[in-house]
């Protein structure tokens, strides 16, 4: 790892990681021991490799799959949610299952060709759709914390596309923990700090299965794109990705950016009269519109 | 032949250069797909040559993950799994 000016063998690798990965939770007050982490996880390396640290570490979790009934003749949802359900039944660990189609008769794909936010870019759609069961999924687990497995690639390309926008009002929503509050779960990021690379090794040398293919939505995604610059960034300055990210979040700490709330919040949210999760619209949320307009 | 360490006679991992020209032709895999490389080639070049950025593939060899600061031996096959993922 020549960001960090280390080498190590596998055995001390899988030692050191969770280290890193508590010392991150710890010094950003992620969570503590006595709090339940509702754990979102979607059968691919990074949210099955953090759930087995955190389990590791001692925390107690439990798992959130989302199965938003993507096929595109691979059956993604499906498959997906196989790797998530046989790594929870191999460590005895609670896996809650939200189904798109069971709750709401529509998987994401037919709410995609529906709406013109979802043909122009249904990641759009995904992200707002999978926000809320998350926020709902859990306010209901009434849990301490819910912690997706976003990693260093995806902040740091995050980061860039928004700082390339000029996004004050998204660069303002980048930290690692968003508190909880009346209608938001908190929300933390405890892999931060953590590359794909080094949760891909991990999940490999701990023998975690996981999802091979991704998802057939995401081949033009601007994410990759992003993230190839990073990496060759990267391999060109190592240590550049965690020095961009490291000082995004002291940026943040020196208040660079204004409006740190859930953008609800800032605006004096209302609640959804459906669903009653905050909205800033005074009627239905977006979600709940999405539904109803079916 | 394998060479031996000069100071503790351990095998350096290094051929001559005859003996490697005579053997089956490492392979690099990546997404099915396999591509031919000449052993005694240092894995960190093999993977420029295949405009490969390092650390967005993990490397993998008989079941083993290695680091690109190793060489390419006779009848290897490396297998290159992505790690990147689009969201």
């Amino acid at each position: 790892m020549r960001h960090h000016r280390l080498s190590l063998c596998a055995e001390h690798y899988l030692e050191w990681l969770p280290a890193q990965v508590n010392r991150f939770i710890e010094k950003q007050n992620l969570f503590s021991k006595n709090d339940r982490v509702l754990v979102a996880v979607s059968g691919g390396k990074d949210s099955l490799a953090l759930w087995d640290i955190l389990t590791t570490l001692g925390y107690e979790t439990e798992g959130l799959y989302i199965d938003l009934g993507i096929d595109e003749g691979i059956a993604y949802s499906s498959h997906s949610k196989v790797y998530a359900e046989k790594f929870a039944n191999q460590h005895g660990l609670k896996l809650n299952i939200v189904s798109l189609s069971s709750d709401f008769h529509e998987t994401l794909t037919e709410m995609s060709m529906r709406t013109k936010r979802g043909r122009e870019n249904p990641c759009s759609l995904c992200g707002m759709v999978k926000r809320h069961l998350f926020n709902r999924a859990a306010l209901e687990s009434a849990c301490g914390a819910l912690a997706t497995a976003h990693n260093l690639d995806d902040e740091a390309a995050i980061l860039l596309a928004n700082t390339l926008e000029w996004s004050l009002e998204r660069l303002s929503r980048g930290q690692p923990a968003l508190p909880g509050s009346a209608g938001f779960a908190r929300k933390v990021k405890p892999f931060a700090r953590v590359s794909e690379f080094e949760s891909a090794a991990y999940a490999f040398l701990r023998g975690i299965a996981w999802m091979p293919e991704e998802c057939p939505f995401s081949k033009d995604s601007k994410q990759i794109y992003f993230k190839s610059y990073l990496n060759q960034w990267e391999d060109a300055m190592p240590g550049a990705k965690l020095r961009f990210y490291n000082n995004y979040l002291k940026a943040l700490d020196q208040g660079a950016f204004p409006n740190r709330q859930e953008p609800e919040l800032a605006l004096d949210a209302k609640a959804c009269p459906a669903c009653g999760q905050p909205t800033t619209t005074g009627g239905l949320c977006a979600f709940c519109r999405l539904i109803e307009e079916k | 032949m394998e060479r031996v360490c000069f100071v503790c006679r351990h095998p350096t991992g290094i051929k001559d250069k005859i003996h490697l020209m005579t053997q089956e032709k490492p392979v690099i895999r990546i997404r099915g797909r396999e591509h031919t490389l000449r052993a005694g080639m240092p894995l960190r070049k093999a993977m420029k040559i295949l405009n490969i950025t390092p650390g967005t593939y993990l490397i993998i060899r008989a079941g083993e993950l290695i680091t690109e600061d190793e060489v390419l031996q006779p009848g290897d096959v490396i297998e290159l799994a992505p790690v990147i993922s689009g969201g």
